[in-house]
């Protein structure tokens, strides 16, 4: 045996021993490699099961309630926690386990449709500015700074009451006015996109700018986004609830929580059970919703972690 | 730095003459004709000639946009008109009224956030994975959850109706303070002292600090001396940022314990359809939220050698 065989020999022996050749090790995509830090993240996954619990309840709450949350029965009006009924009953003896319930759906419609509208202007006023810069970059800002010079809950009171409050003013009013803080984000995180190489071989092939934003720029900031979107969700109920309670969301008789919290307010001091629960159900699940945002923002910039 | 002030305060021109179409606009968009929003359920009692005063005063005759430079005018000049509600009385003088307590409230619960979340974000960062470190966590993110609205209700059941320890609501001596500060504090809290942990971890990490401890110098200097100081300068930034937030705050706390401020005036002339009033508190919180800004701006420039010189 000559010299070099016996190295290779030696060297495939080390091989094996640790037990690395042959095993090819197994691939994995980008986004099962973000799905696997997610999963490390102990209270985003409880959040995600209680998310995911609620979103069913949503779906279908008949399923779920013991009565109707509709029905009054005033000869049992303000009635505490029983056997019968676990919460209570209200000011107008409705059940309010049931109106709970209930009053799950309205988060979500609300919670959902506001995200996706303020997300998709968001986007495209945050892709926009910061890809092409210059005046168009100089004028969607001032835009922007513009929306956020507004307390928030200021503007929503006012344009609720102009518009007349209901569910599709509080979805409109709310989506159409948190977008600003996300254009922010995107903004900058396409500013430095746009210098990356990648960017410029695809315009040094040819393609043009519509193209570039969606198939280039976009997918890369699509980890934050998603991030962005979660956190989003937990603003928006605690805004929804917000108006609600103050009689310029959610109208009744449709059972939300913060209207619930309104009714709990009127008769604070004869049926104060009335009010403990829907706030209690606004903290979780807005909680759930915050952690699970936290969880995806580890997952997807694992430098960031804290 | 003297160009970076002047294009600051360009911007926050702008802003305000951008944020003033779009109060105007809304209002604009409210039921029933200007003039009937202006004058409310009065204006059948009115004569001929106050109907002829007020028409000439705000130009409401003339075409939207004379309307609108009327209004910025009056405006500047601190004109906001008369409240419909309260027949005859200058909306100014009602917005000064209600100044005071909401002034009051804005500060304590400021302060009160500031005097909790630096010190506690402070030592979780230094006792890092400690107990306390987690305990402050866990109340950063319960308390950024938080519905406020409901912390209040919760804390009048409690302390007021159950155990009588507060009064529920309305102005008066310390006592009446204690609800409403802290309920407006919460958000502001957690949110400053999460901020403050994250700075102090990351200033904490650099090479000055290591450079500081390795030339012998007290774990206290290095703390005081190095790292808060460093850590303290995007926490002011936030601050001013928060502006917005807190004068949010405002309009639900004080709604919920009858605090006599301009949020309450607010949320009430909504209800009042007194749009003369709520176009004037929106401008006024608007103007207060871009002065903020451009402040917290200047003050960062200040205070930090890095963005003075750029």
């Amino acid at each position: 045996m000559d010299r070099s065989t016996e190295q290779n020999l030696a060297r495939q022996q080390a091989v094996d021993d640790v037990g690395l050749a042959g095993v090819e090790r197994k691939r994995r995509s980008e986004w099962s490699r973000s799905w696997r830090r997610f999963v490390r993240f102990k209270p985003g996954v409880v959040s995600l099961v209680f998310i995911g619990v609620l979103a069913i309840v949503a779906l279908i709450p008949g399923v779920f309630e013991p009565y109707s949350y509709s029905e009054t029965n005033l000869r049992e009006r303000g009635n505490g926690p029983s056997w019968e009924h676990w919460l209570g009953q209200d000011d107008i003896g409705r059940d309010v386990l049931s109106r709970l319930i209930r009053g799950t759906r309205v988060a979500f419609v609300v919670g959902l449709s506001a995200m996706t509208i303020s997300l998709a202007v968001g986007l495209a006023v945050g892709a926009v500015s910061g890809y092409f810069g210059g005046w168009i970059d100089a004028v969607l800002s001032r835009i922007v700074d513009t929306l956020m010079a507004f307390p928030l809950l200021v503007l929503l009171i006012t344009l609720s009451a102009v518009m007349g409050p209901s569910l599709e003013t509080t979805v409109l009013v709310i989506g159409l006015t948190v977008w600003s803080t996300y254009a922010r984000v995107v903004r900058a995180d396409v500013l430095s996109i746009r210098e990356r190489e990648f960017v410029f071989a695809a315009r040094s092939i040819g393609a043009n700018d519509t193209r570039i934003i969606l198939r280039h720029v976009l997918p890369n900031v699509l980890g934050p986004v998603i991030v962005l979107a979660s956190l989003a969700v937990g603003n928006i109920i605690i805004l929804e609830s917000a108006l609600s309670f103050l009689g310029l969301g959610i109208q009744r008789p449709t059972p939300s929580w913060g209207g619930m919290l309104a009714d709990g307010r009127a008769h604070i001091r004869n049926y104060p059970h009335i009010a403990i629960a829907p706030g209690i159900m606004i903290f979780l699940t807005v909680l759930a919703f915050n952690l699970v945002g936290d969880g995806l923002r580890d997952a997807f910039d694992p430098r960031q972690r804290e | 730095m003297y160009r970076y002030v002047v294009q600051r305060l360009l911007q926050g021109i702008i802003v305000m003459f951008l944020v003033s179409i779009a109060t105007f606009g809304i209002l604009q968009a409210a039921p029933g004709s200007p003039i009937d929003t202006m004058l409310g359920e009065g204006a059948t009692q009115l004569t001929q000639e106050d109907y002829d005063r007020i028409l000439e005063k705000w130009g409401l005759d003339k075409p939207w946009y004379v309307q609108y430079f009327t209004w910025l005018r009056n405006f500047a000049t601190g004109d906001f008109g008369d409240s419909v509600v309260r027949a005859g009385v200058p909306v100014h003088e009602m917005v000064l009224e209600a100044a005071w307590p909401t002034v009051q409230l804005n500060v304590l619960a400021l302060a009160a956030a500031i005097a909790l979340a630096i010190p506690a974000g402070m030592f979780a960062a230094i006792r890092r994975y400690s107990i306390f470190d987690s305990a402050i966590m866990v109340w950063a993110s319960a308390g950024v959850a938080l519905p406020n609205f409901w912390v209040g209700l919760m804390l009048i059941i409690l302390l007021a109706l159950y155990l009588g320890w507060l009064p529920p609501s309305g102005p008066g001596d310390w006592k009446h303070y204690v609800m409403p500060v802290f309920v407006l504090a919460i958000n502001e809290t957690a949110i400053l002292a999460r901020l403050m942990r994250g700075a102090m971890l990351e200033v904490l990490g650099q090479d000055y600090i290591t450079t500081a401890r390795a030339k012998g110098l007290s774990e206290i200097v290095v703390i005081v001396r190095h790292a808060v100081r460093n850590a303290l300068l995007p926490i002011i930034t936030v601050i001013g940022l928060r502006a917005a937030f807190l004068l949010s705050g405002t309009v639900v706390v004080e709604t919920i314990f009858a605090w006599p401020g301009i949020g309450r005036l607010f949320y009430d002339s909504v209800f009042r359809s007194d749009y003369q009033v709520v176009q004037a508190i929106v401008m006024l919180f608007t103007v207060l939220v871009i002065l903020a800004n451009i402040l917290t701006d200047l003050t960062y420039a200040l205070i930090d050698p890095r963005i003075r010189l750029k």
